[in-house]
């Protein structure tokens, strides 16, 4: 078993005791007794866990279990919720209401070593504490109920049954507010382990919802107590699995931070409703839909027409489904992953040491498809200057260059080079190819039509700071200069050059750098000296010159571009 | 019955547990930059991370183109949660290499490995 391992089981008895006390202290409170026992063994289980979890993560982090719990905060943390805990289990024989409280703020301090506040993200605080208290009630509330459910007494159920259902409310609640919030998206979801864990939750919620339906609406009401005892046993596995699905999120890295690794063939993809002829074709297809579903909603409510309703329903679908498969677009593992370059310049400089070797024998020495073994491939080589190169995602184009493209008949169109090249090699070699393709387009007047990111830098400034080209130039813009240009402009510089820098200025000392920026001309190797770039407050590249940058720069204040572009090259 | 449900819940659990990924406190950026090169040797080394550190489990070990050890060992956390610097001092031009650990107020500990240049 791995450390990892290990120490999620930890956690994982940790969390079961934890919510299992507070819950059956609720429910001692709302409902009904609870055996004694059962709450000091929820509150060993909540010990035993934490005991272990500490043990465990101090010897990953390599000091005493004594610094880890008096050093750090979620140390001392993990001593209050265990210690309000324990005051809960001793105090509630004598004020129940007051050790559910006490056991309440056990099971909110959790939140305090969670994702959301590593994130600083209050608002997800708060809805975390309340859906684990939810989850905590209800979890918690069944193994006393399962008890309970023993005699023909069915008033516990009932009276519990209301509580249940009021926790499900907020768990529905609080998951969805977190997903409306742009927590969750489709890749993140899909594609990563986090994403996939929280899927197997839900599906266990799902089934843990139609158990809590058939013991409220069936087995309560006809006052059957095995079928009710078998409901809440099964409710408790799935509760178990819950909490399980739930350690493996709090234990994985979160979906917005993990690189997502897109399982199917396909991906929804709305870019087809810009085209009105597909977009009424979806709308028709979306009515029909409605329509059969009316259908069904008839056979399921008048018996008499049950059957014809129900294939006329089937028919209707059968039409309309197809037509939605151009909100499909195909779809490769790497699809929707973000190039991590940053778009730097010293990757460009590095990937163009290796286009001559790798590609330029088919693209051509200039990107345009005209390689010496051009004629030969089975597929023309892809001309790397269109325009269009810019609408394909960077996870589409890592693919691409991986894994190569086949032929319908199972030809190599063209060979992939992910076994030559790293992972990082293929990044870079994107935005190189990104940088060429900008280059060769502005190669008539310097000007950047295309919204263009600027290679990023890094600046050696005259106040001994050494920050990013990104995060220098603070919304002003800047004019970066091959050394020797005359600036006369109100722009803070940037000089591609080795020396100091002047005073209220920077400088990017690497060489390889300027090679970055050497990319982005039309000859692509080297930079003359005086030649200059503009950078506008958005970050965009917008004009290539020498001499005087003044009016350049005046007529691109007047012409401003967004700061973000629809669609983003990552996300059409 | 009991001790099916015990066995059958341990499994899915088991299951679910065995895939975890480890990483969560990812380097955002430094400064000086991954990789970089730089004329002058900034006096403090800062690094930004994705999510909120606990600085006293965090490490930083720089060492200077000599192989000496060049960080001053006093890591704090600089100006917000999720970013911490150590003082650096001068050990020539050339190859900076820093090693770091950091693990985050969720208690996730990520390590990694990264270089500078001082330009001779």
């Amino acid at each position: 078993m791995t450390h990892d391992t290990a120490l999620a089981m930890a956690r994982f008895v940790q969390s079961l005791g934890t919510l299992t006390l507070f819950g059956a202290l609720v429910f001692r409170v709302l409902v009904a007794p609870v055996a004694r026992g059962v709450l000091w063994a929820c509150l060993g289980l909540a010990l035993v866990g934490g005991a272990a979890w500490a043990g465990l993560a101090a010897a990953g982090y390599g000091v005493p279990a004594s610094t880890l719990l008096g050093g750090t905060g979620f140390g001392r943390w993990l001593l209050l919720r265990l210690g309000l805990l324990a005051v809960a289990a001793g105090l509630a024989r004598w004020r129940p209401w007051l050790a559910a409280v006490a056991a309440g703020l056990g099971v909110a301090a959790a939140v305090e070593s969670s994702h959301a506040a590593a994130e600083a993200d209050p608002l997800g605080m708060a809805m975390l504490a309340l859906h684990v208290l939810a989850a905590g009630l209800w979890l918690g509330g069944l193994l006393p109920l399962w008890w309970q459910a023993g005699g023909a007494d069915m008033r516990p159920a009932r009276r519990f049954g209301f509580w249940a259902a009021l926790a499900v409310a907020v768990l529905l609640v609080t998951a969805t507010v977190q997903g409306l919030r742009g927590i969750v998206d489709l890749p993140g979801l899909f594609g990563t382990p986090y994403g996939q864990a929280g899927l197997v939750k839900a599906g266990l919620l799902l089934g843990l919802l139609a158990l809590a339906g058939v013991n409220r609406f069936v087995a309560v009401p006809a006052g059957r107590v095995r079928l009710l005892r078998l409901g809440i046993g099964l409710e408790i596995l799935l509760g178990l699995g819950v909490l399980a699905a739930a350690t493996v999120m709090g234990s994985s890295m979160p979906s917005w931070h993990d690189t997502p690794v897109w399982p199917f063939a396909w991906a929804p993809s709305m870019i087809a409703l810009e085209e009105p002829e597909l977009h009424d074709e979806v709308f028709d297809a979306l009515h029909a839909l409605l329509g059969a579903f009316a259908l069904l909603l008839l056979a399921a409510l008048a018996r008499r027409v049950r059957w014809v309703a129900l294939i006329a329903a089937g028919v209707i679908a059968g039409f309309a489904l197809p037509h939605l498969d151009i909100l499909l677009v195909p779809a490769v593992p790497t699809s929707f992953q973000h190039s991590p370059t940053g778009f730097s310049a010293t990757g460009i400089a590095a990937a163009a040491k290796l286009y001559p070797g790798q590609c330029a024998s088919c693209h051509g020495a200039r990107g345009e498809g005209d390689g010496p073994l051009a004629g030969q491939m089975a597929l023309p080589p892809a001309d790397l200057t269109a325009p269009h190169l810019w609408d394909h995602p960077d996870g589409a184009l890592y693919w691409m260059i991986a894994e190569g493209s086949r032929t319908a008949d199972g030809r190599v169109g063209m060979p992939g080079l992910g076994r030559q090249l790293a992972a990082a090699q293929i990044w870079e070699l994107i935005d190189y190819i990104r940088a060429r393709n900008a280059a060769v387009a502005v190669e008539a007047d310097g000007n950047f039509d295309r919204p263009t990111p600027a290679p990023e830098l890094q600046l050696q400034c005259a106040d001994a700071s050494t920050p990013t080209l990104s995060t220098w130039r603070k919304q002003k813009g800047a004019l970066v200069v091959r050394r020797g240009a005359p600036v006369a402009s109100d722009l803070p510089v940037v000089f591609l050059h080795p020396g100091p820098p002047v005073a209220g200025g920077c400088v990017a000392p690497d060489p390889t750098a300027w090679a970055g920026y050497a990319a982005m001309t039309a000859g692509g190797a080297g930079l003359p000296e005086g030649d200059w770039f503009i950078i506008d407050a958005n970050g965009w590249l917008r004009r290539r010159g020498q001499g005087a940058a003044d009016a350049a720069w005046q007529s691109i204040r007047r012409d401003p571009l967004p700061s973000e572009i629809t669609p983003l090259p990552h996300q059409h | 019955m009991r001790r099916r449900f015990i066995l059958l819940a341990g499994a899915v659990g088991l299951g679910l547990v065995s895939r975890l990924a480890s990483a969560h406190a990812h380097l955002q950026g430094a400064s000086p930059a991954v990789g970089s090169m730089i004329a002058v040797l900034p006096e403090k080394l800062v690094c930004t991370f994705t999510e909120a550190l606990e600085p006293s489990l965090c490490r930083i070990e720089v060492h200077g183109p000599s192989g000496a050890r060049v960080d001053l060992t006093d890591l704090a956390l600089a100006g917000e949660p999720r970013r911490i610097a150590v003082s650096l001092r001068p050990d020539g031009a050339g190859v900076y290499r820093v090693a770091w650990v950091a693990v985050s107020v969720d208690t996730h500990r990520t390590e990694g490995l990264f270089s500078f240049t001082v330009a001779g």
